[in-house]
């Protein structure tokens, strides 16, 4: 167990807490990714069971992320509500149209239809705010929208998951940097030399294939 | 109830049950377990899942059945599917336990991905098999050695701990005053020769090449003489187990030390058993579902804050799978919502019987074989009719030869055995 609380981790602590305190029906959004898996642990630790999680499945979500999804609702027993938004197979959508489409909208309803008035988001400070944005632009709403994590680098998501130990998503095992749907996910090139030819990424995707990934 | 604080599961791979004292052995192998025996709650029929490591151990930490756990059948392969499968660790996380795993050999080293929910797993192996050089072991002592530091760095919080003791499975290495413990006693005076080896691929009618001892090479490295009475190598197994328990006693007497001994619920047990000569299979394990390959120890030390009678001895056949149910039902959570298939032994413990789950079937499988395990009924083992896929680890005539045998094994020859004993 980690005993040496870092400055990201207060403050997010801190946000949580103040969040928590004005909102009378929160629910955070969990995609099944590193980000939303911090940020639902802080609010485990904080308030277990207070939070509505919600996860919209866009149609074209890995079989891993559906399982990990349903094995956290197990393991931390999590009030969890999937929406299922269609049958997105995303091949060559744009992917702007394609999020709004099948994972923006049909989450800015599951929010409205449960009367949430408060929404937890795992953005970080490299992620794109589409989400935020997309919420945000509702005029009509009252919603409260929090990042707690929006300080966090991704070395720090995953100095937090090591630290405490979370079960998180097999894909990243397998070479994801970020899990999104199947289309959009990709290959954390980062980790491999830059020099590395095409063939190596071809190498790389074939694997990936025949595990399932793409 | 108070809730446990305190969670030592202790492994002793390939030890079967009826070597013990406890269970009714002759020999005396298990001093410091007979008396946790006496102490505890110990099953008299307590039966492993598998006859495997890696499958028997993934149902002990899931609570599942190896035809449903992500590992299957798979051995030297086999890897735990974490994004499916909660672990008895995992689970114990979610209570602010501290996990620790102290493994000693490579068969279940972290790539099984056994390892998953332990904050620290020690799978570092500092030696290797005696005819195998691959295969990559952990002296016992040094293996609890790294056990007790952990737990002295950690005694005054909630904590699981695995340990894994690898020194009872073959090749039967035995360490002084082990060695010689039983291996001049009246049992070993016996003679019965065993004058071939065997390939550890087909190991029918012989010793198992991994497992000969006390061979002696030519120039060339050809065997030109080794060891060939049973009764040797059975006391050599023998000696290891009392080494397991001396080093079992030691654990204890930190414990005590501490004086955090009676904050611990201790859980003892084995993957699998070992072949002496059944089935003319000598020194192995996991061709088949037969007695001497599933019946294993079960012993439980329940914390002393918990309001158990805490010295029972239970007859009703259980699996090793229950331990994964028994801890959640501790904690007040229904193993169901794991999809966990072994039962919670908590009102076994307390009433002594099973209750509504009076009529209980248990199993325990191999990729051709499952035998049905039952309160007062035999043993039945059969054929698997559709045989699991993908993997034949052996000859697949062996297996064949091996699933047309039927056996029987009545629960009443070990209860009489006990009773006649305690007489």
């Amino acid at each position: 167990m980690k005993e040496i609380v870092s400055d990201h981790e207060c403050k997010a602590i801190l946000s949580i807490q103040a969040f928590l305190s004005n909102v009378k029906n929160p629910c955070l959004c969990f995609s099944g990714g590193k980000n939303s898996l911090v940020l639902l642990h802080m609010v485990q630790q904080l308030a277990p069971g207070s939070v509505t999680v919600i996860h919209v499945d866009t149609g074209a979500e890995f079989p891993a992320v559906r399982s990990y999804i349903q094995k956290m609702k197990k393991l931390w027993k999590l009030n969890l509500i999937i929406e299922m938004s269609g049958v997105n197979k995303g091949k060559g959508e744009i992917k702007e149209t394609c999020c709004t489409q099948y994972l923006f909208a049909p989450l800015k309803n599951i929010i409205k239809s449960g009367k949430f008035d408060g929404v937890l988001i795992g953005e970080t400070s490299g992620s794109t705010m589409d989400i935020s944005n997309f919420l945000a632009s509702d005029e009509d709403s009252a919603l409260v929208l929090a990042q707690p994590l929006i300080s966090f680098t991704s070395h720090d998501i995953w100095e937090y998951i090591r630290s405490y130990n979370l079960p998180y998503c097999s894909l990243y095992e397998n070479g994801f940097s970020k899990i999104d749907c199947e289309p959009c996910s990709f290959l954390d090139i980062s980790l491999r030399n830059e020099s590395a030819s095409h063939d190596d990424e071809a190498l790389i995707k074939e694997k990936l294939k025949k595990l399932g990934y793409l | 109830m108070t809730l446990p604080k305190k969670i030592i599961l202790i492994s002793l791979d390939t030890l079967r049950a009826d070597h013990l004292g406890c269970y009714g052995y002759s020999r005396n192998t298990s001093p410091t377990l007979d008396t946790l025996a006496r102490k505890g709650i110990i099953f008299m029929n307590a039966f492993s899942p598998s006859s495997f490591t890696i499958p028997s151990h993934a149902s002990i930490f899931t609570g599942k059945y190896p035809s449903h756990h992500s590992i299957g059948f798979h051995q030297g392969n086999g890897k735990l599917d974490t994004d499916i499968d909660i672990t008895m660790a995992e689970y114990l996380k979610t209570k602010r336990f501290k996990t620790a795993a102290f493994v000693s050999s490579f068969v279940l080293r972290k790539q099984t991905n056994l390892n998953s929910g332990f904050d620290l797993y020690d799978d570092e192996m500092t030696s290797h098999e005696l005819n195998r050089p691959t295969e990559l072991i952990r002296d016992g002592l040094e293996t609890t050695d790294r056990a007790i530091q952990w737990i002295l760095n950690n005694k005054t919080d909630s904590f699981f701990l695995f340990i894994h003791l690898f020194d009872i499975h073959g090749p039967y290495v035995c360490k002084e005053p082990f060695k010689s413990i039983f291996r001049d006693d009246v049992q070993s005076k016996e003679i019965k020769r065993l004058n071939s080896i065997v390939p550890d691929n087909y190991p029918v009618g012989g010793i198992p090449f991994y497992q000969v001892l006390n061979k002696t090479l030519d120039n060339e490295g050809n065997i030109v003489s080794f060891e060939t009475n049973l009764h040797y190598y059975i006391s050599q197994y023998d000696g290891n187990i009392r080494y397991c328990d001396s080093l079992i006693e030691n654990l204890i007497n930190v414990l005590k030390g501490l004086q955090i001994f009676d904050d611990v619920m201790l859980i003892i047990t084995s993957d699998h058993g070992e072949s002496f000569g059944e089935n003319n299979i000598y020194f192995f394990h996991g061709l088949t579902v037969t007695p001497e390959q599933i019946h294993v120890p079960l012993i439980l030390i329940m914390p002393k804050s918990l309001s158990f009678n805490r010295q029972k001895r239970l007859y009703d056949p259980v699996s090793t799978m229950d331990i994964f149910s028994t801890i959640v039902s501790l904690f007040g959570d229904d193993p169901d919502l794991f999809d966990a298939e072994g039962i919670s032994l908590l009102h076994y413990m307390e009433a002594g019987s099973y209750g509504h789950n009076e009529n209980r079937e248990i199993f325990s499988e191999n990729e051709g074989q499952i035998a049905l395990i039952k309160k007062n009924t035999r043993i039945l083992i059969k054929k698997k009719e559709k045989p699991s896929e993908p993997k034949i680890l052996y000859n697949p005539e062996i297996i064949e030869i091996l699933n047309n045998v039927t056996y029987s094994w009545n629960f009443k020859d070990i209860t009489e055995l006990e009773e006649n004993k305690n007489a």
